[in-house]
């Protein structure tokens, strides 16, 4: 009996969505049917721990798991096409390369927790990677890291947190989004 | 008294019901809507079994919204309680055999039943890793070993 086999993609689409992300993308391995189920998936939650000292492994090195995931998966992935609206959330002592990062053309939630941006200047090259973010969540790291000059220049963003921690060092902060209409700080 | 609504399962049973208990059925309400429920309602996809409970359902979450408004504005502990208290009879409510579980969700698919589509597909592979799932749902290989390999390969954070 295998009545799992009659059900729509959407009912299938719609199982996995209450399933761990990684758990739903290991299911591509069941057969040629579910290879794809999972790309259709309007939420993904990309998880990665990994200690301090092999973070910056865990998202730039081309080798890694998680990178060689994200560089294949993004631009394939269906759900952004037909599926506006996606999130990405990035925690942990994560340095973050924000260049090097793939596109995320429907990206509208950005949320980076601890992250070690390698500079201020990253955010300058949000826009173009997330051309149509509207909420950015952004808690910096701490430890008297200079983050530099932080410039937020995103047209389309709507919400901006700015989480400062007590020991993070900045030489300045400039904000220019025309239709900003929340700010925390 | 309420106006009453006859279901009759694939098996040929009939299920009395209150209107408002088969509204939750979007299915069902276009069609109360549309004045076309007299005589009863065929449901020859849904059997006798699965029916009963997807009435239980549909009453619980009756009874359970007229409670919620009786009790509107008064935003209380009890309040709380009775959305504690409906999660906990849901999750009782799934707590039934894989093909039954399978059926609800079919039967929450076909007759539109949000609330229940959600609970039965959250329920259907939770805590299950992908060689229970294939297990439980006798879902054959269809890869031939190098396919499978390069699956693998490309998904590979999936399988850390």
């Amino acid at each position: 009996m295998n009545r799992i086999n009659g059900l729509s993609d959407d009912l299938l689409v719609k199982i996995l969505s209450f399933l761990p992300t990684k758990v739903a993308i290991s299911t591509s391995i069941l057969s040629k049917r579910w290879k794809c189920v999972w790309m259709w998936l309007p939420r993904l939650e990309y998880i990665s721990i990994c200690f301090e000292r092999e973070s910056f492994k865990c998202m730039s090195d081309y080798d890694s798991p998680l990178r060689r995931f994200l560089d294949r998966s993004m631009p394939l992935h269906k759900a952004s096409v037909i599926e506006s609206f996606l999130i990405l959330k990035l925690k942990g002592n994560i340095l973050l390369d924000v260049p090097r990062m793939v596109g995320l053309p429907s990206l509208k939630t950005l949320q980076i927790q601890s992250v070690k941006l390698l500079d201020g200047e990253s955010f300058r090259k949000i826009p173009s990677v997330c051309p149509v973010l509207e909420n950015l969540l952004v808690k910096l790291y701490g430890g008297y890291v200079n983050m530099g000059m932080i410039n937020v220049s995103i047209p389309s963003l709507l919400r901006l947190s700015l989480q400062i921690p007590y020991d993070g060092l900045l030489d300045g902060l400039v904000i220019d989004t025309p239709f900003f209409e929340v700010f925390e700080a | 008294m309420s106006k009453k609504i006859i279901f009759e399962s694939s098996e040929g049973e009939s299920f009395e019901v209150d209107e408002a208990v088969a509204l939750e059925c979007q299915t069902i309400k276009n069609m109360i809507e549309d004045d076309c429920t007299d005589g009863g309602i065929p449901l020859a996809n849904v059997n006798s079994a699965t029916l009963t409970k997807v009435i239980d359902y549909c009453k619980k979450h009756v009874e359970a919204a007229a409670a919620a408004e009786a009790n509107a504005g008064d935003k209380d502990i009890y309040g709380a309680n009775k959305d504690i208290e409906l999660k906990t009879w849901d999750e009782e409510f799934v707590k039934v055999d894989q093909p039954l579980l399978f059926d609800l969700m079919l039967a929450a698919n076909f007759l539109i039943i949000p609330g229940l589509l959600d609970l039965t597909c959250k329920t259907m592979m939770r805590g299950k890793t992908v060689l229970q799932i294939r297990e439980i749902f006798h879902i054959k290989k269809d890869y031939t070993d190098a396919e499978e390999a390069e699956v693998r390969k490309e998904n590979a954070w999936a399988f850390e």
